[in-house]
């Protein structure tokens, strides 16, 4: 006779596993093997649902984003508060300024490349990838400016929009890290 | 003993709608506030360009900027009420743990 299937599970039985083993007529022995498995194919699904830990949609915290973005967010306002002063001077133009843009596309590409790294972090690439898009539209509007340079009237809404960028990836990665440490 | 299978759907709802009821309001009241600045801006631009102050070339450049920071408050508000559905389905997982073991008779879950 097969015998009755058994947990192995922290070396503890199932309740009535017994006494339905041995009732005349209905052993385990005659019923097919697939409807002996059942109960442990439940409990075995069951325990891989919950034993996997907490759900995860979304990446995990990560501080290398939130300090990136903090610090990209920091250097832009610095580098349009400085412009501003500068407009129309020859310091203040695209020509002085271009190598701002270019170390400022290496840290964004930095940060996306951390970004892409985690699994889940669809969301926060998209948002690295706005960031990126508004950068460049910076860099065109100084660039189209020419000898003006980048006066306040021209700053001042596209620092608006860069600082929601900035924004919206630091406050997902802190809402990130509020849900991890629930 | 037997899982009570609507008394443990209610334990686990009420445990996932409590988490979504305290925390997708965030996602809301964030993003009201992000477009209420984009409005202003977008306003600003408006008028500067019809005074003569910006090409419509800057303009057309300065609406674009507006229309990725309204992207990036949309694409925030999505992770956050994904981040409030993980804990709420974290939550009803935890809800149905003591159900399903003391259905068991033993610590599985």
């Amino acid at each position: 006779m097969i015998p009755a299937l058994e947990p192995v599970g922290r070396g503890r039985s199932f309740p009535g596993s017994a006494a339905r083993a041995a009732r005349p007529g209905q052993g385990v022995g005659a019923r097919p093997l697939a409807a002996r498995l059942r109960p442990a194919l439940f409990i075995a699904l069951v325990a891989a649902a919950f034993a996997c830990g907490p759900v995860r949609l979304v990446s995990p915290y990560d501080e290398a984003i939130d300090r990136g973005a903090s610090e990209i967010h920091t250097r832009i306002v610095a580098f349009i508060e400085r412009m501003t002063g500068l407009a129309g001077k020859p310091e203040g133009t695209y020509p002085a300024n271009v190598g701002f843009y270019g170390d400022l596309k290496a840290s964004l590409a930095t940060l996306k490349l951390r970004a892409q790294a985690q699994g889940k972090n669809e969301i926060t690439i998209a948002l690295v990838g706005e960031l990126a898009t508004n950068v460049e539209n910076l860099r065109k509007l100084h660039e189209m400016s020419k000898d003006a340079g980048l006066a306040s009237i021209l700053a001042s809404p596209a620092l608006s929009a860069i600082e929601i960028n900035c924004a919206a990836i630091v406050k997902f990665e802190v809402a990130k890290r509020r849900g991890t440490q629930e | 003993m037997a899982i009570d299978v609507q008394a443990l759907a209610t334990t686990m709802f009420q445990a996932a709608w409590k988490v979504l009821k305290e925390k997708a309001p965030e996602a809301e009241t964030y993003a009201e506030g992000e477009f209420k600045k984009i409005a202003q801006t977008i306003a600003t631009i408006e008028l500067a360009r019809l005074r003569g102050q910006i090409a419509p070339a800057q303009a057309s450049l300065l609406f674009e900027m507006q229309k990725s920071a309204t992207r990036s408050v949309l694409l925030c508000s999505a992770g956050m009420e994904l981040l409030a559905a993980e804990a709420a389905v974290n939550a009803a997982l935890a809800a149905a743990r003591p159900v399903i073991n003391a259905a068991i008779g033993f610590a599985l879950v």
